[in-house]
């Protein structure tokens, strides 16, 4: 992949931002004043364990407030009951582990998720549909959640995220626990929501990165670190152009990036 | 609403219990016999008989696997991004709570046709009551958002069954308690009304009013708690108020003793049913005119048993009908089927002199110590050709000397010991 496509994929306008957003459960910091714009295309959020990723997400998701600093979706502040009502209606999460009903068919369970997500009732039955065609789920749309392989089940999670269109879609480790040919064929999903909305997903996996992402933050121990696109994280390896432009991108390069901004700003966790 | 509602219908934990609850509840109310029912024949108490069972039994079930059901968002993790939708917590538990309720009430109306059925095929008039039921129904609505509240604030596993044994229990503490004010708002109505009540519909609307209002005010609450989700509007005030008004309202509700809380006499009917046969007259509640033939019979064998006898009761008006005249004696019909024996027995009973309430007994010396009156009352038991009890040796033969005695002398016996009772001195000499 050139270097060149991912700035051009990023939009202008962010779709959503965090301007000095400090987060602790009770002694300790999760996010320390982080700033970060999110913008149509896919934007990776990498970082080691406990560096405050999904604290992040839950911030974009309006599952929690940050205690100091703003978070702003689709151009206003995110507060009052129904400003946040409004916004979630834009908003899709699959969250790292993905809870399901068992019981419920795929149809039934996007369709109760629609519901949850406010599509009005008029438009619920053919949404449910679309987000099951999107996610090449429709021949399994009767089977029960439960009888879902793991691949099928994050199939069905993304489904329910993007049964609202929304205008922002937030995925937590979204291909941790599928193999490797399951996980190609997420990849070009997520890709094609990219399209469509502004997607952040957060995960550890510099490969999914590299073939997915328009944009990374780095967080490390509740900080943004770096923000850019794929080839300015890759130019932040020893060796490569500091233009970015004659790095290639591929899951090596993006984690060489990585390591790079890790080790500068003393951490020693590996992506 | 109506799709997700139809979905979380088929595939809940609730339509489970309740088939559950529905099989316990057609086992009970078809294996009654009506030889011995209390309600069989009764439309009150049929009505009563599917509000207890459906209020202790199936709300109980029903609240607990609403628990459940409450809880799985904990349990299967979907709260983790069921929680940053938009849709408000209220709606959230009010989908949950209608699915069970909805169940709830399929099962209800099983029962209810069940003993209503039954009740037709015994009762000779069609008079179902309703109020009873409508009770039993928002009760159940209000054990069923308990345990959508519980499972929501307390999404453990152990919630469920804790929940469904509470209700049980409650049910048994108030059962021994019912004067308390709490019975009225846990309304199960362990009562008796035979014909001679009528439901106190105001009672009961206050009541169903409190348990729907409450039932809506307590799914509300876990969102009121409950981080992430959206709260409810100012909407949510409304069924508080409603339930504070009812709620206060049954609490303020007296009752003089005995009466029941939940029924008012009924009022006398312009024409109750009466047979009569000789000089014998009996007088039943309209809707108990299926037993006008059991009582036609009775009053037959009565008749013949008392012949020329003075001083016995030849006039008899079931519990709570205004008597027919001065001499009319209360005849206690205890369940609605009855046969022709067992309506003698009672009618008999019924025909017996009775003493002055502040009479003591007098104990006849010659029926081993027993008092007189129950020497009476074996003998015209005994003319009757029904079973006498037996007081040992010395009262058998008392009884039999009676008997044996010629029938001018033990009619003259009978009617001077009638009178003697009457006015609280001891019966006449035995016959020689």
């Amino acid at each position: 992949m050139s270097v060149g496509s991912d700035i051009a994929a990023a939009g202008t306008t962010p779709v959503a931002a965090v301007e000095g957003a400090t987060v602790r459960y009770k002694t300790v910091v999760a996010l320390d004043g982080v700033h970060a714009e999110f913008r149509p295309g896919t934007t990776a959020l990498l970082g080691p364990n406990g560096a405050g990723k999904t604290t992040l997400l839950s911030l974009l998701s309006t599952a929690r407030r940050p205690h100091e600093g703003t978070v702003s979706l689709l151009g206003e502040p995110v507060g009052g009951r129904a400003r946040t009502r409004r916004v979630r209606e834009r908003v899709g999460v699959l969250p790292q582990t993905f809870g399901y009903y068992p019981r419920f068919t795929v149809r039934e369970f996007v369709e109760y998720a629609a519901w949850l997500r406010k599509v009005p009732r008029a438009r619920r039955v053919e949404r449910t549909r679309e987000a099951l065609r999107l996610v090449e789920l429709e021949k399994h749309a009767d089977r029960r959640m439960g009888e879902l392989s793991g691949g099928m089940l994050r199939r069905a999670g993304i489904a329910q995220a993007v049964v609202n269109e929304p205008a922002l879609v937030l995925l937590d480790e979204p291909t941790v626990g599928l193999d490797p040919a399951q996980r190609v064929g997420f990849r070009g999903l997520i890709k094609d929501l990219g399209e469509r909305s502004a997607v952040v997903m957060s995960t550890h996996l510099a490969e999914d990165v590299a073939h997915v992402c328009d944009r990374v933050h780095v967080l490390l121990d509740g900080r943004m670190r770096f923000t850019g696109s794929l080839g300015e994280l890759c130019a932040q390896a020893p060796g490569a152009g500091r233009d970015g432009t004659a790095a290639e991108i591929n899951g090596s390069t993006v984690e060489a990036g990585y390591l790079a901004v890790v080790e500068r700003n003393g951490n020693e966790d590996r992506p | 609403m109506t799709r997700v509602l139809l979905h979380e219908m088929r595939r809940g934990e609730a339509g489970r219990v309740a088939l559950l609850s529905t099989v316990a509840g057609v086992w009970y109310l078809a294996s009654a016999d009506p030889a011995t029912s209390d309600w069989i024949g009764w439309w009150n108490q049929a009505g009563i008989k599917v509000q207890v069972f459906g209020v202790i039994v199936m709300g109980s079930l029903m609240s607990a696997a609403a628990a459940w059901s409450a809880s799985r968002s904990r349990r299967t993790r979907t709260a983790l991004w069921a929680d940053t939708t938009p849709r408000g917590g209220w709606p959230q538990a009010l989908l949950l709570w209608a699915a069970a309720w909805l169940w709830s009430l399929v099962a209800y109306a099983v029962m209810t046709a069940i003993a209503f059925g039954r009740t037709a095929s015994v009762s000779e008039v069609t008079d179902p009551v309703w109020t009873p039921l409508l009770l039993g129904a928002a009760m159940t609505g209000l054990q069923i958002a308990a345990g959508v509240a519980a499972g929501t604030l307390l999404p453990t596993r152990i919630t469920a069954p804790v929940m469904g044994l509470f209700w049980y229990a409650l049910f048994v503490v108030l059962a021994f308690a019912p004067d308390l004010p709490l019975a009225h708002l846990f309304p199960a109505i362990d009562d008796h009304w035979d014909t001679a009540f009528r439901p106190h519909t105001t009672r009961l609307l206050v009541a169903t009013a409190w348990c729907a209002a409450a039932a809506l005010a307590l799914t509300a609450v876990p969102a009121l708690v409950r981080r992430g989700v959206p709260s409810p509007g100012p909407l949510a005030v409304v069924p508080a108020v409603v339930a504070l008004v009812a709620g206060g309202a049954l609490l303020t509700f007296r009752t003089p003793h005995p009466d029941p809380f939940w029924a008012l006499r009924a009022e006398q009917p312009a024409r109750p049913a009466c047979v009569t046969e000789g000089r014998t007259k009996a007088c039943l509640w309209p809707d108990d005119r299926h037993l006008l033939p059991a009582a036609a019979g009775a009053a037959r064998t009565v008749d013949r048993v008392l012949g020329p006898l003075t001083g016995f009761h030849r006039s008899f008006h079931e519990t709570g009908l205004r008597p027919a005249g001065p001499d009319s004696a209360e005849l206690p019909v205890p369940q609605p089927v009855l046969d022709e024996r067992a309506m003698t027995e009672l009618m008999l009973g019924a025909a017996l002199p009775k003493p002055p309430s502040d009479c003591e007994p007098h104990l006849l010396e010659e029926a081993g110590g027993y008092p007189d009156t129950f020497l009476v009352e074996a003998v015209v038991h005994s003319r009757a050709r029904q079973p006498a009890p037996y007081y040992g040796d010395r009262f058998a033969a008392a009884l039999e000397r009676v008997l044996k005695a010629p029938a001018a002398a033990q009619d003259a016996w009978l009617s001077g010991a009638a009178r003697e009772i009457r006015a609280c001195r001891p019966v006449p000499p035995l016959p020689r």
